[in-house]
């Protein structure tokens, strides 16, 4: 495996040599749109990165290990959708389990409904499922042309972000209406992506009042199976959505922005939700249509001697239908957030929300709550001390926060920040974060077909109500250096300790005679059954050895070490000690002549024995052309190095494996 | 269990180290190339594009700005990287001659239009600031208190936006006309006494 690993360093080291053609950097496109710009809209531009400490700060000075997906880099993946966007990221865990579902986590625990310790947000709305302990990837789109970054915290956010915000936080930044002006349509097909488009238009009324409107649809082919057939996984999508931006004032900033989609996927289950009222057939390949819709508004106010606050509320809804399963997912949400500064050396932010979700479901599933709205409310506080003016900082925070089903939970944290010199800078944190058990896993039951043949015998999976939170104690600490002007270095290492880890624990197989017929059941019932370790380290760095050529590299180690907690238990779901140890990925950026780019992205995952997959190496190749800002077009090759090879395992859904494919695209921008 | 976590650790690192050593044997060759913060820079140097269509300098120096260009110089440590540089490249295209001087020596930055004085210098900007005194220099810089000191245009950080304080005094005294739409966008700063 290592060895594996070392030739593809062997291989890169060779090309270093053998390319000599002058690259770039990847800011030449922003300095195009900022020589565009006169001084007001420049005094209206974002400058840094907000994740880390939920107020504007540099990334290279931030406590903790992030990344930062940018557009460009967006642009010259040749991805076109947010999941495969985020394989670059060092530490992330990007595997496809068939065309329309992702499994993405980083730092362990990647499972495909429930990668469950995990937070997203799509500009400030969180797109964590409540019903399904996770992220649901295949519904999660907008318009890649229009995302200004993503920022990835491995590790836990969840002092400022809350619970759920366990062993990392994404989020997905996109442009303001203001950055998004004229007309943008970008189209493409290919060979799995058989034809997707977008559209979008951005104007204003007046200099105040700026908003954009977009459109896009995508119709993706089915999937291969793993002995070379068609699988059951093709999906069609559209979705449009809205931004606006008004500037009420000098001080005062409103956003509104919303979407609405509607995906019609397949789905090829291994089993299936079971009702013994009528018609009990089990229908093992469906059909489904999801739709959804989300509103949010946010109000900005700048106030005097550096303070502001934000009032943001939200309301997103989520409906899934097909012959089987109807489900919707309401959630709205409040927030509000002051920022100040107290004397010379305390920069404080402190903040309250509101969240509340409901949730609706057919027959097939058995409520045993009284209720399944669910309500939380939190308060944040978190102060930045400096110690020595820009050398040494202490940050400390937590998130109080009560929910329905473990009540009050407090995520601390304290992190250290040591910048002895503008290039260099060392980071620590030790902090508590908690993941709340879902719907699923704490008040609902439901059967799913066990074998067909013989007698009717159900698995009855059960939430009764006797889960708490999984808790995690973190410790981390990192390295990052500007070590030459053209050569920075990010490390990180973690050791993280997990209790009360939620998994399925099987009873024994009762009979049961109503409702009829008679059938066997085998309970699994969700209980916090495991403990441990995890542990692990990420690297990346970049180099620019010339103007117009970039390289970057991302590697990450992870091993996870588990135990049952009570020994009765036989613990029968996944385990997540069998997921890869190594991730590796290297991309290099190449400018030539005639305003054509060369990328080359190559990733390799090492075996993932709890799925049965081995490990694998993909390449993806970009030829673009970009001869005038207006027009681009890309020549996309994806896993050029196999006919196809799965990412992940086969347990509630068929797999479908990842093929090789080409796709073309082509975008066009006028004012 | 912990033992065996040094274990893990040891054969975790090998791999990383290799990468590390391979990748520093590389690192030899100077660029020069962005910080982790372009972002901002790139932003920076759209402001000193802008500025130059805000203040006028004096007509000779006018003069050699339109037959040979601009000197932007940079002094000290460059937090732009090749941003400057594209930057150039693309006003070239445009017919706007750019030329770049990157870690001016302090000789020769009499010779400047432009001159941006890095963090770095901090302890020098007294004598910097000596040498350009006589001379039609636009001196600008982001380092608090660098406005107070004389330097022309300084930036500043405020909510996540770029913005910039004028010190008028050390303009006028540079020989630099200044248009009052640029005086009405930036923080006037009252200058120390200028010797």
């Amino acid at each position: 495996m290592e060895t594996r690993a070392h030739r593809f360093v062997f291989i890169f080291l060779l090309l270093f040599y053998q390319l000599s053609v002058l690259a770039d950097r990847g800011f030449s496109e922003e300095l195009d749109d900022v020589l565009e710009m006169d001084l007001k809209q420049l005094m209206q531009m974002d400058v840094l990165v907000t994740s880390v400490s939920k107020r504007p700060q540099k990334l290279h000075e931030a406590a903790s290990a992030i990344y930062v997906v940018s557009q460009e880099d967006i642009r010259r993946s040749g991805a076109t959708n947010i999941p495969e966007t985020l394989r670059m990221v060092p530490g992330l865990l990007v595997a496809k389990v068939d065309q329309n579902n992702y499994a993405i986590s980083s730092r362990g625990f990647n499972r495909q409904t429930t990668s469950n310790k995990l937070l997203v947000l799509i500009d400030g709305r969180t797109v964590y499922g409540p019903g399904v302990s996770g992220v649901r990837w295949v519904v999660q789109d907008t318009m890649l042309e229009d995302i200004d970054r993503i920022e990835v915290i491995r590790g836990p956010g969840a002092a400022l972000w809350g619970s759920n915000a366990v062993n990392g936080v994404i989020n997905i930044i996109t442009k303001t209406s203001r950055e998004t002006q004229g007309t943008l349509l970008a189209g493409g097909a290919g060979t799995e992506e058989k034809g997707f488009g977008s559209l979008r238009y951005g104007g204003k009324i007046g200099e105040k009042f700026h908003y954009r409107v977009y459109g896009k649809y995508r119709d993706r082919d089915d999937g291969k199976n793993s002995d070379g057939r068609e699988a059951f996984d093709e999906k069609q999508m559209f979705q449009s959505g809205f931004r606006s931006d008004w500037q009420v004032s000098t001080k005062d900033h409103l956003t509104l922005q919303g979407d609405y989609y509607e995906t019609q996927l397949e789905n090829d289950l291994r089993s299936e939700f079971v009702s013994f009222a009528p018609p009990s057939t089990i229908l093992i390949r469906n059909e489904e249509t999801d739709t959804g819709a989300n509103f949010i508004a946010r109000w900005n106010r700048a106030l005097e001697n550096d303070s502001a606050f934000k009032l943001q509320a939200y309301y997103d809804r989520v409906s899934r239908n097909s012959n089987r399963i109807n489900t919707t997912v309401h959630q709205l949400d409040m927030e509000f957030q002051y920022d100040f500064r107290l004397g010379e050396r305390q920069d404080i932010s402190w903040g309250l929300n509101y969240h509340f979700s409901g949730f609706d479901t057919d027959t097939a599933i058995q409520v045993l709550r009284g209720s399944q709205d669910t309500y939380s409310f939190g308060l944040f506080i978190h102060d930045e001390i400096t110690l020595i003016p820009k050398t040494w900082s202490v940050i400390l925070g937590s998130k109080f926060e009560h929910n329905e089903f473990s009540g009050l939970e407090i995520q601390p944290n304290i992190r250290t920040v040591w910048t002895p010199n503008p290039k260099h800078t060392y980071w620590a944190a030790v902090s508590r974060a908690v993941r709340i058990p879902g719907a699923s896993e704490d008040g609902l039951q439901f059967n799913s077909s066990g074998a067909s043949a013989g007698p009717p015998f159900v698995v009855r999976i059960i939430g009764d109500g006797r889960t708490e939170a999984e808790e995690l104690l973190a410790y981390e600490a990192g390295y990052r250096a500007q070590i030459q002007e053209n050569f920075s270095l990010d490390i990180a290492g973690y050791v993280f300790q997990y209790d009360n880890l939620i998994d399925l624990t099987t009873g024994t197989t009762f009979i049961e005679t109503t409702p009829s017929p008679t059938h066997a059941v085998t309970p699994l019932t969700f209980d916090n059954a495991l403990k441990g370790e995890v542990f692990g380290m990420e690297l990346s760095a970049e180099w620019r050895p010339y103007d117009s050529w970039r390289l970057a590299l991302g590697y990450s180690y992870n091993t996870i070490d588990l135990r049952l907690t009570n020994p009765s238990a036989v613990s029968s779901a996944e385990n997540p000690e069998g997921e890869p140890n190594h991730i590796f990925n290297i991309r290099s950026y190449l400018e030539l002549p005639h305003d054509l780019e060369f990328d080359t992205l190559l990733y390799y995952v090492s075996e993932y024995t709890e799925r049965e997959v081995d490990g694998y190496t993909r390449l993806d190749l970009r030829l673009g052309w970009k001869p005038t800002p207006q027009f681009e077009l890309s020549l996309i090759g994806q896993n050029l190095l196999e006919d196809q090879h799965p990412e992940f395992g086969n347990d509630i859904q068929f797999r479908s494996e990842v093929e090789r494919s080409f796709i073309a695209k082509a975008t066009f921008r006028f004012k | 269990m912990f033992e065996s976590f040094s274990m893990k650790f040891i054969r975790a690192s090998t791999f990383p180290l290799i990468v590390l050593l391979s990748i520093s044997v590389f690192c030899l060759a100077p660029s020069f190339a962005a910080g982790p913060d372009s972002r901002e820079y790139v932003l920076k140097a759209g402001y000193i594009y802008n500025f130059t269509k805000f203040i006028k300098w004096p007509d000779r120096a006018n003069g050699e700005i339109e037959k040979k260009g601009l000197n932007l110089c940079s002094a000290g440590e460059d937090p732009f990287g090749n941003i400057l540089s594209k930057l150039a490249q693309k006003l070239k295209k445009k017919k706007n001659k750019l030329l770049i001087i990157p870690r001016v020596s302090i000789k020769k930055m009499a010779q400047c239009h432009i001159l941006f004085v890095s963090q770095s210098e901090e302890s020098r900007l007294d004598q910097i600031l000596f040498r350009v005194k006589e001379y039609p220099v636009l001196v600008i810089g982001d380092t608090p208190g660098y406005a107070e000191k004389g330097v022309g245009i300084n930036f500043y950080l405020q909510k996540n936006k770029i913005r910039f304080e004028i010190n008028r005094e050390a303009l006028k005294k540079a020989g630099l006309a200044v248009s009052s739409e640029l005086l009405n966008l930036g923080r006037i700063v009252p200058g120390r006494k200028m010797r």
